[in-house]
C-alpha cells in the first residue's frame, strides 16, 4: 500500500515522463510480444551459454560421479574423496591460493596507487599510461621468452646477481618460483586494473571531494572516507578479475615450465590438465567442481564485503 | 537498481568461473586433441565398389619374375637362373602371352651368360625393347689364389662395360650403344630404372640421385639432377605418354615425396604434382585405368588424377586378404582388373593375384572386427590375412590411425590422440594394438577387457602354459588387460676375461670395469641418455617404490649413475667411421656387446663377436641381483571393453599367439610367450640335418664343412676402412639353447611401457648437470621434487 503511494507520488513529479514510457499491463498482449522479441535478442547468448558453459558443466558434473567413462558405473562422492585425499590435488590447492592470496591483493593495491599517481597531474601522464598498458599488448609466447631470457638459470638476473657476488638463483626450479610468476602476473595485469581504478576516480563526485577538502580533511582522510566509498564497487571488480586471472596464470606457468613444473609452481590447472591427458576425466571433473564451488563462495564474501561497504554511496 | 546489477554481476562471475571449470583443456602442445579427423575415423563410408581377389601359384620356374612389365598383350619380365651345376646364375628377359591373367608361350627375348646381365629395361607402346646391360670381364678360374679374385672385383666395376640397346617388336637390333666412356666420370655407375616415351627417348635413372637421357638413337644427350639429398623412387610412362619420376627428398620434416613431370627437351625436371600418395617413399606407378596414373605401395593401390592434383583409393592390400609387403608388380587390365605377383620369401612361392571389381553388396558379408593400431605393420598384417582367410564368420580389418603419408612426430601424437578419443567416446576398435599406448592408463580406466576368463575358458590356449611373468607383467589392476605372443631377451656380454664368469652385475662394477679400461669405449653408440634410459628402464625399482609412491632421486646411488652417465658422450662420436665390434672387442678396444636374442640362432652369432673367447652374459647392471638379462613382451594386443564383438576379437587373438607364423615365418619376431610353443620352436632349431645328394653322401661347401638343410646364410659387416667381418649361420646346438634358457631363467620381464613423462623429467633435468650449468645435488633435488609430484599426481 505504501509502495503504491510512493509512485503516484513520483508520478505526479513527472506526469509526462510516466505517459510516454508507459510500461505494458502484465499478460497483455503487447507485454507478450515485448516479452517474445526480448527472448528472440537473448537467445544467441543463452544458446552460447548453455552450449559452451552450462551443458558441459553438467557433463562434468555427471562424469564426477562415475568410476570412468568405459563402465559408467555410479560411486557417489568417491572420486571427490580421492581428490581431495591426492597429495599432488592439494599441492595444486595450496600453491593456487598462495599465489591468489599474494597476487590478487598487489594487484589490486598497485595498480589502485598507480591510479591514484597518475590521477595527479604529473608530467608524461599519458606516456605512464601507455608502457603501464603495454604488457597487454604482447602475446604469451613472447612473454615467455622474456622471462626465461631473464629467469634463466644463466639468464640476465642471475647474472646482475652475481656480480655483486651472490650465488645463482634457479628460478624457476627453486622456492623463489613463485616470486617470479608473481611478478609476471603483476607486470602483466596491473596497466589494465589501473585503467579501470582511473575511471573510478575521475567519476568520484568533484563537489564531494571539494566538501572534504573544505571540511579541513587530509589526503589520506579523503581516500579513506570519501574516494574508498565511491570505489568500493570498482575494487570489488577488479578483485573479481584479477582472481579469476591468478587462475589462468597457468597458462604462463606451463609454457614456461610444462607439465610437471617444480612443486611450487604447481596449480590447480596443472593437475586438471594433467589429468586430462591421462584421460582421468573423473579426477578431472571432481577437481573442477571443488574448484568452482571455491570461487563461488570468494566471490559471495566479495559481494558481502562490498554491500557493506559501499552501501552508502549506491545509486 | 542496485539489486538488478549486483545479480547481473554475480551472474557473469558465475559463467566466468564455471567456463573456468567446463572448458576443455588442450594437449600439451596446445592443440585440440579433440580432432575432427577422430570423428572421422569412425563415420566410414562404404564404397560402392570392392576388389576381390583370385590367387593362383605361379609355376616354380616362374617364380623369380622380376620387373614385369605389360605391352599390349605381351608380358616381358626379367627372370634370374640359378645354375646348380656351375653354382652361378644367368638372367634373362622373357615375354610371355598374357591372357586372361596367365602368362603363357614364354619366349627368351634376350639372355645373358655368367658375366653380363641387364641393370634395367622397358618396353614402349610400340613394343620397342629398351634395356641397359652391364658386361663383366670373365672371372678367374677356379685355381685363382684370393688375391686374384680380390683383385678381380675390385677392378670390376672400372673393367665392365655398359650397353644401351633397343630391339624392336619383332626382334631386330635398333642400336646398341656403348656408353662405357660417360660411366668413367662416376666412381660407380648403376641404374636401375629406365624409360622411353612416344619417340624413343630414354630417361635412364643413376646411382639414384640423377637420370641421364639418351636421344632417338641411344647417345647420351644431357643429364637432370634429380635429388641431392634423397633417392629417385620411382619412374614410368603416364597415361599421356608422357614420362615422370617420384622421387624422395628428406628434409627437415622427414622424407617428402615429389612426383615430376621429365622435360627432355629443356633437360630439366618439369611440372611438379601435389598430392602424390608415397607411403614413406615406397611407392611405384604406370599408367592408370581411369586415370593417368596408377601407383601401389605396401597399404594399396591408388589413382592419381594429374589435372585434380587428387590421388583416390583403389583398394587396399588386407582387404584382399594381400600382403602388401609382398607385392613386386601390379599390372593394370585393359578389361578393368588389376594383376598384382606377390613373392613370398619365406615360402618360397610365388602368387599371381586377380583382383575383379565387384559391387560391394555382391560380396559375401562377414561380421567386421576392427583392430585399432597406430600403424599398420607386417606381423600384424600377416597375422590378419591367416585370420580372414581361415575364417567364414568375421573379418578383420585395420584402422591404421597414423595418416600414411606423414610421418611426422605431430602426425604420431595425432594418431595417438585420435585412437584414444576414439576409445573414449565409446567409438573405439574392437582390438586394440597396445605397442605406442599407455597401457597402464588405459588399463586403469577400464578401456581393457580382462583376458583371463577367455584365457580360463579357451580351448586352445591353456593358462599355465604361459611363462607366468609374462602374464603377470600384463595383469593391471588385477586384469589380463593384453597377451604378447612372443618376447625378446635383451643383456650385454662382455669377455669372461673382464668380468669373470658369473651373470649379473651392479652399476659399480660396471663403472670399475670402465675405469679399469679407461681408454676403452664401454658400449658402443653409448651416449648420456642412452646410459640413462638403460640403467632406469632395468633398475626402476632402485629409484621408485611403487607401494610407497615414492621416489628416491636424490640418493646417493642415482647421484653416482648421473655421475657414471656423464662419462658418455652427449652425442655419438660418428666421424671416426663405423668401427667394427668384433675387432674392437678382439682387443679390448671396446668392453661390452649388446646383445638381443630372438632366436636360438642369434646366441652364436653373439659369441662369434667374441672370436672364439670365452664370453659371459653380464646383463645390464642392476641392484636387484638379477642375471640382468632382459625379458620384453613384442606385440601387444588387447580387446576394447566396449567391443560388441568381443568373441570374436579374443578369437583373433588366440590366432595370433598360436600363430604358426612365428614358429616358421620370416617375419616370426622371437621366442613364443607359451612354454609348449617354446619347447617346439626350440626342437625345431635343433632338428638340423646335413643335406645329401642323390648317392646319400653329405654336401660340403667350399671350406669342407657339412651344408644343413634350412640353416645358412648369413651377413657382412664393412667398416670404415674396408675391413670385413663375415658370419655364417650355423646349426643351433644344445649348448645355445643352454645359454638362452639360463638367460631366461633370470630374466626381468620389463614392462616396455616405460613412463615416458617421467623419463622426459629427468633426461630434462639430467641435460643441466651434463651441460655442467647445475651442480649434482642440485640436479637430484629438482628431479626428485619434480618426480614426487609426477607419482603423487597419479597415486
Amino acid at each position: 500500500m505504501d509502495k503504491k503511494v510512493k509512485l503516484s507520488k513520483a508520478n505526479t513529479n513527472s506526469e509526462e515522463t510516466v505517459k510516454k514510457v508507459k510500461p505494458p499491463k502484465r499478460n497483455s498482449k503487447r507485454f507478450r510480444k515485448l516479452k517474445f522479441k526480448s527472448g528472440l535478442f537473448i537467445a544467441p547468448s543463452f544458446l552460447g551459454v548453455m552450449a559452451f558453459f552450462l551443458i558441459p558443466f553438467c557433463v562434468i558434473i555427471y562424469y564426477s560421479v562415475l568410476d570412468n567413462p568405459i563402465s559408467a558405473n555410479y560411486v557417489g562422492f568417491e572420486n571427490f574423496k580421492n581428490v581431495a585425499k591426492n597429495e599432488a590435488f592439494m599441492t595444486a590447492v595450496k600453491n593456487t591460493a598462495t599465489f591468489s592470496a599474494i597476487a590478487v591483493p598487489l594487484a589490486v593495491v598497485l595498480s589502485l596507487i598507480l591510479a591514484m599517481v597518475l590521477d595527479l597531474n604529473i608530467p608524461f601522464r599519458s606516456q605512464f599510461r601507455t608502457f603501464f598498458l603495454s604488457p597487454m599488448m604482447v602475446p604469451v609466447a613472447s612473454i615467455v621468452l622474456i622471462w626465461q631470457v631473464l629467469f634463466h638459470n644463466n639468464g640476465a638476473v642471475n647474472d646482475v646477481i652475481m656480480k655483486f657476488g651472490a650465488d645463482r638463483i634457479d628460478w624457476f626450479k627453486s622456492d623463489q618460483a613463485i616470486i617470479v610468476i608473481v611478478i609476471l602476473f603483476l607486470w602483466k595485469n596491473l596497466g589494465y586494473n589501473m585503467i579501470l581504478f582511473m575511471a573510478a576516480l575521475a567519476s568520484i563526485p568533484k563537489d564531494i571531494l571539494e566538501v572534504a577538502r573544505l571540511e579541513s580533511a587530509n589526503p589520506i582522510q579523503t581516500f579513506f572516507y570519501v574516494k574508498t566509498r565511491y570505489l568500493s564497487s570498482t575494487v570489488l571488480f577488479v578483485t573479481i578479475m584479477s582472481l579469476i586471472s591468478s587462475f589462468k596464470i597457468f597458462r604462463e606457468i606451463y609454457l614456461l615450465t610444462t607439465d610437471y613444473p617444480y612443486p611450487t609452481l604447481y596449480m590447480l590447472q596443472h593437475y586438471m590438465n594433467n589429468k586430462f591427458k591421462k584421460l582421468d576425466y573423473q579426477a578431472l571433473s571432481a577437481g573442477a567442481i571443488m574448484m568452482s564451488i571455491v570461487m563461488i563462495l570468494i566471490i559471495g564474501l566479495l559481494f558481502i564485503v562490498e554491500e557493506r561497504f559501499g552501501k552508502d554511496v549506491e545509486g | 537498481m542496485f539489486q538488478k546489477k549486483k545479480w547481473f554481476v554475480t551472474g557473469m562471475a558465475l559463467a566466468l568461473s564455471l567456463g573456468l571449470a567446463a572448458c576443455t583443456p588442450k594437449g600439451a602442445d596446445g592443440s585440440d586433441v579433440d580432432s575432427k579427423s577422430g570423428k572421422a575415423a569412425v563415420e566410414e563410408i562404404v564404397p560402392e565398389f570392392t576388389y576381390v581377389a583370385k590367387f593362383s601359384s605361379l609355376s616354380e620356374d616362374m617364380g623369380n619374375l622380376e620387373n614385369v612389365v605389360i605391352c599390349g598383350e605381351y608380358a616381358y619380365a626379367m627372370k634370374y637362373d640359378y645354375n646348380n651345376e656351375t653354382n652361378s646364375d644367368s638372367s634373362s628377359i622373357v615375354k610371355y602371352k598374357f591372357n586372361n591373367g596367365k602368362f603363357e608361350n614364354p619366349e627368351k627375348v634376350l639372355g645373358f651368360g655368367n658375366n653380363g646381365y641387364a641393370l634395367s629395361y622397358c618396353v614402349d607402346e610400340a613394343g620397342n625393347l629398351y634395356y641397359v646391360s652391364r658386361i663383366s670381364p670373365e672371372a678367374p678360374g677356379e685355381g685363382a689364389t684370393e688375391e686374384q679374385m680380390n683383385a678381380y672385383y675390385e677392378s670390376l666395376d672400372q673393367n665392365s662395360k655398359y650397353h644401351l640397346v633397343k630391339i624392336d617388336a619383332q626382334g631386330n637390333q635398333i642400336y646398341d650403344v656403348d656408353f662405357t666412356n660417360e660411366t668413367k666420370k662416376n666412381d660407380y655407375f648403376y641404374t636401375n630404372q629406365i624409360v622411353a616415351d612416344e619417340k624413343g627417348r630414354v630417361f635412364a635413372s643413376v646411382g639414384g640421385e640423377s637420370i641421364w637421357t639418351f636421344d632417338e638413337n641411344g647417345n647420351k644427350s644431357g643429364e637432370i639432377s634429380v635429388s641431392q639429398n634423397g633417392y629417385i623412387n620411382s619412374m614410368g610412362i603416364g597415361k599421356d605418354q608422357k614420362c615422370y619420376v617420384s622421387y624422395v627428398q628428406y628434409g627437415g620434416e622427414g622424407a617428402t615425396t615429389t612426383f615430376t613431370e621429365l622435360d627432355y627437351d629443356g633437360k630439366k625436371l618439369g611440372k611438379s604434382y601435389a598430392n602424390y600418395p608415397s607411403n614413406r617413399g615406397s611407392s611405384a606407378f604406370t599408367k592408370g585405368i581411369e586415370s593417368d596414373i596408377l601407383c601401389y605401395d605396401g597399404i594399396g593401390v591408388y589413382e592419381y588424377s594429374m589435372e585434380k592434383e587428387e590421388a583416390q583409393k583403389l583398394l587396399s592390400w588386407l582387404d584382399c586378404d594381400v600382403n602388401g609387403d609382398q607385392v613386386t608388380a601390379v599390372i593394370p587390365s585393359g578389361d578393368g582388373k588389376i594383376y598384382a605377383i606377390t613373392r613370398d620369401w619365406n615360402a618360397n612361392e610365388s602368387n599371381l593375384i586377380e583382383l575383379s571389381k565387384m559391387k560391394t553388396e555382391d560380396v559375401i558379408k562377414r561380421e567386421t572386427v576392427k583392430v585399432g593400431t597406430i600403424y599398420q605393420n607386417n606381423s600384424l598384417n600377416s597375422k590378419i590375412i591367416e585370420f580372414n582367410k581361415n575364417n567364414d564368420e568375421y573379418r578383420i580389418t585395420v584402422k591404421a590411425y597414423m595418416d600414411e603419408n606423414d610421418w611426422s612426430e605431430k602426425s604420431y601424437q595425432d594418431a595417438i590422440a585420435n585412437l584414444t578419443n576414439d576409445i573414449l567416446s565409446g567409438n573405439g576398435p574392437d582390438i586394440l594394438d597396445l605397442s605406442n599406448l599407455d597401457v597402464n592408463n588405459l588399463a586403469k580406466k577400464g578401456v581393457l577387457e580382462d583376458l583371463m576368463p577367455y584365457l580360463e575358458k579357451s580351448t586352445r590356449l591353456n593358462k599355465n602354459d604361459f611363462f607366468e611373468r609374462i602374464l603377470d607383467v600384463a595383469t593391471i589392476n588385477g586384469s589380463l588387460v593384453y597377451l604378447p605372443s612372443t618376447f625378446t631377451l635383451s643383456t650385454l656380454a662382455a669377455k669372461t676375461s673382464l668380468v669373470g664368469d658369473k651373470m649379473g652385475w651392479t652399476l659399480e662394477d660396471m663403472m670399475k670395469l670402465q675405469e679399469a679400461y679407461p681408454k676403452a669405449e664401454l658400449l658402443q653408440g653409448a651416449t648420456k641418455d642412452l646410459i640413462m634410459q638403460m640403467m632406469l628402464m632395468l633398475d626402476k625399482e632402485a629409484f621408485i617404490d611403487a607401494e610407497k609412491n615414492e621416489c628416491h632421486f636424490d640418493s646417493q646411488q642415482f647421484k653416482n649413475l648421473l655421475k657414471f652417465a656423464n662419462k658418455f658422450p652427449k652425442e655419438y662420436d660418428y666421424s671416426n667411421g663405423y668401427q667394427l665390434p668384433p675387432l674392437l672387442l678382439k682387443d679390448n678396444r671396446l668392453l661390452l656387446s649388446n646383445a638381443d636374442i630372438y632366436s636360438f640362432e642369434e646366441v652364436q652369432s653373439t659369441l662369434a663377436y667374441f672370436s672364439g673367447e670365452q664370453v659371459t652374459f653380464i646383463g645390464y647392471p642392476n641392484s636387484k641381483g638379477g642375471n640382468g638379462c632382459i625379458m620384453m613382451p613384442n606385440e601387444q594386443y588387447g580387446i576394447n571393453a566396449k567391443s560388441s564383438h568381443k568373441d570374436a576379437a579374443w578369437a583373433f587373438l588366440e590366432d595370433v599367439i598360436d600363430s604358426e607364423t612365428d614358429d616358421n615365418g620370416y617375419f616370426g619376431f622371437g621366442f613364443s610367450t607359451m612354454k609348449s610353443r617354446y619347447e617346439k620352436q626350440k626342437a625345431k632349431a635343433l632338428d638340423v640335418k646335413p643335406m645329401t645328394d642323390e648317392n646319400g653322401e653329405v654336401i660340403t661347401d667350399e671350406n669342407g664343412n657339412p651344408v644343413y638343410e634350412g640353416v645358412g646364410g648369413g651377413y657382412t659387416m664393412v667398416g670404415e676402412n674396408g675391413e670385413e667381418w663375415n658370419y655364417v649361420y650355423k646349426p643351433v646346438t644344445e649348448e645355445d639353447c643352454a645359454i638362452v634358457e639360463k638367460l631366461l631363467a633370470g630374466a626381468t620381464v620389463v614392462d616396455v611401457n616405460m613412463d615416458e613423462e617421467l623419463g622426459k623429467i629427468i633426461t630434462e633435468e639430467a641435460q643441466a648437470y651434463f651441460d655442467g650449468a647445475k651442480s649434482l645435488d642440485d640436479v637430484a633435488n629438482v628431479i626428485q621434487n619434480r618426480a614426487n609430484l609426477y607419482l603423487k599426481e597419479n597415486n
